[in-house]
């Protein structure tokens, strides 16, 4: 495991308290004799902070107790993604001539996963997306997180932090007319995170290729010219290349 | 087991019987997890069903074969009965039949909330003759399957989103555009509340004291009941900070 950016390993022993500010996330976690108080709220959107802290857990915390017989507590923290598939809006509605291609860079938040001595604990949201819904009508659609940050055709207009991770998508139009792309959907189970020396995160660089009638996505681990990449979270279903019937799947116009 | 043939042969019988009820209510229970592996909760329920009465009618002709008793004779009985069962078994029949349409037909599944007629509750299980729901206040009821067939049926929880409509009584000097955008501030700011499809704003009428307009937005069916509160109670106080009035009916009493 890195131990820099968000992944990070600390040892906790009794009546010791680990503080973690990340995005929005604040993050409290006490040993206390035969269990752990993790407790965590929202905030306003800053860097990553951690240190151990000497202060009380503030009332408006959501507090969970959990069960730790072992005097050795080791508390892991990493990234991971969300559960449902994350939706963008293009900075400004992006109109794609047949036979050409668009590139599209997006940084949405990860999730971080808290582990004690390996053992998994619990997902939080480093930073809270509403859902949304991703379909034609109310009736055909998938629940989706709505992602604030739009995706941008300009790669230095990106914001980068090391708790978001920057995914690059090409769209090839290989269809006869031309497509609006008003709304771009990223497939989060399909996706693997990586970290590079700095502590920043990069997910798989994703091609769709739209047809007439019919969606090709690849996916390939991306190339980020003079920098080494670590897996640091793999995805939860495997698969390189999927065909989809529908446009309508991952884009919206 | 080797003396088994000095038993008198009618014991031997009973005893076969017995074994077959036995196995016809055992099997289904250890046949049931081969053949719903990978089936909702519905099919499942349903493959049980199957099973389960299946293995009792050919129970009941081989016990019937068994005691060498004749079908034919069964049967001319059951003629001499007929219009008799006949007339009795209407009901039954009706619902048997309506039952079926209903497994076809899959308008609800068991888990789904449904609304029928003054009922409304969650599907326990679908049965041949009835269907049975559980409603919000613990109560169990039962609905024959030939009312459902007849009756207007509003499945709740169909789709996985839903609109929520407000209806909210203005003074008439409000600005529309105040409210609306302080509305749709309020549903940006609840998480649950849906991005897409966008909420909708429209003035629903006009009554003698107030202008009524129409609030919609979306949510998952999981959380309509606590989006609701939390929009209720943030648009009480919200529009009030900003100035605006919720109309209410005014009375005024003259006293002579």
């Amino acid at each position: 495991m890195l131990k820099y950016g968000i992944c990070r390993d600390f040892d906790l022993s009794e009546s010791q308290t680990l503080y973690c500010e990340i995005g929005s996330l604040r993050l409290w976690l006490k040993k206390i004799k035969s269990e752990v108080i993790l407790a965590h709220c929202q905030s306003e959107e800053v860097d990553e902070f951690f240190s151990y802290s000497e202060d009380e857990i503030p009332e408006n915390a959501k507090q969970t107790r959990w069960s730790w017989e072992g005097s050795k507590l080791e508390v892991s923290l990493a990234p991971t993604l969300h559960d449902r598939d994350l939706v963008f809006r293009a900075m400004k509605p992006i109109f794609l001539p047949s036979k050409e291609r668009v590139d599209f860079y997006v940084s949405p938040c990860v999730k971080l996963q808290i582990s004690f001595n390996g053992k998994f604990i619990i997902n939080l949201p480093i930073i809270r997306y509403s859902e949304t819904w991703f379909g034609k009508d109310p009736t055909i659609g998938d629940l989706c997180y709505a992602v604030k940050t739009r995706g941008t055709i300009d790669p230095d207009e990106i914001i980068k932090k090391k708790y978001r991770f920057i995914c690059h998508v090409s769209v090839y139009n290989e269809g006869a007319s031309p497509i609006s792309i008003d709304k771009l959907k990223v497939l989060t189970e399909y996706l693997r995170l990586y970290q590079d020396g700095e502590g920043y995160l990069y997910s798989d660089s994703l091609v769709i290729k739209q047809s007439e009638d019919s969606v090709k996505i690849a996916m390939s681990k991306p190339h980020i010219t003079g920098k080494t990449l670590k897996k640091v979270f793999d995805a939860r279903t495997a698969l390189q290349t999927i065909f989809m019937k529908a446009f309508s799947v991952l884009l919206e116009h | 087991m080797n003396n088994f043939h000095l038993l008198n042969p009618t014991v031997v019988k009973i005893i076969y019987a017995c074994l077959l009820v036995l196995a016809s209510v055992i099997l289904p229970y250890i046949l049931k997890p081969i053949f719903t592996r990978h089936r909702t909760e519905h099919q499942r329920m349903l493959i049980e069903k199957v099973i389960r009465y299946l293995l009792l009618i050919i129970s009941f002709f081989f016990i019937l074969k068994l005691f060498e008793i004749d079908l034919k004779v069964i049967l001319g009985a059951a003629g001499i009965f007929s219009v008799a069962i006949g007339f009795a078994s209407q009901t039954s029949a009706s619902n048997l039949i309506s039952g079926i349409f209903l497994l076809l037909e899959r308008p609800f599944k068991v888990g789904d909330t449904i609304i029928v007629g003054e009922h409304r509750g969650i599907v326990v299980s679908l049965d041949l003759l009835s269907t049975r729901l559980r409603t919000f206040d613990n109560l169990m009821v039962r609905i024959p399957n030939e009312s459902l067939m007849k009756s207007n049926l509003t499945n709740m929880t169909h789709f996985p989103i839903r609109r929520i409509d407000i209806k909210i009584p203005l003074d008439f000097d409000v600005e529309l555009e105040v409210v609306e955008k302080e509305l749709n501030l309020i549903v940006a700011d609840i998480i649950e509340c849906l991005d897409e499809p966008k909420p909708i704003f429209l003035v629903d009428g006009m009554n003698e004291h107030s202008m009524i307009v129409q609030f919609s937005f979306w949510t998952r069916i999981e959380n309509i009941m606590t989006v609701k509160k939390q929009v209720y109670s943030q648009m009480i106080r919200r529009l009030m900070a900003i100035g605006i009035k919720i109309s209410l009916p005014k009375r005024i009493l003259v006293n002579n």
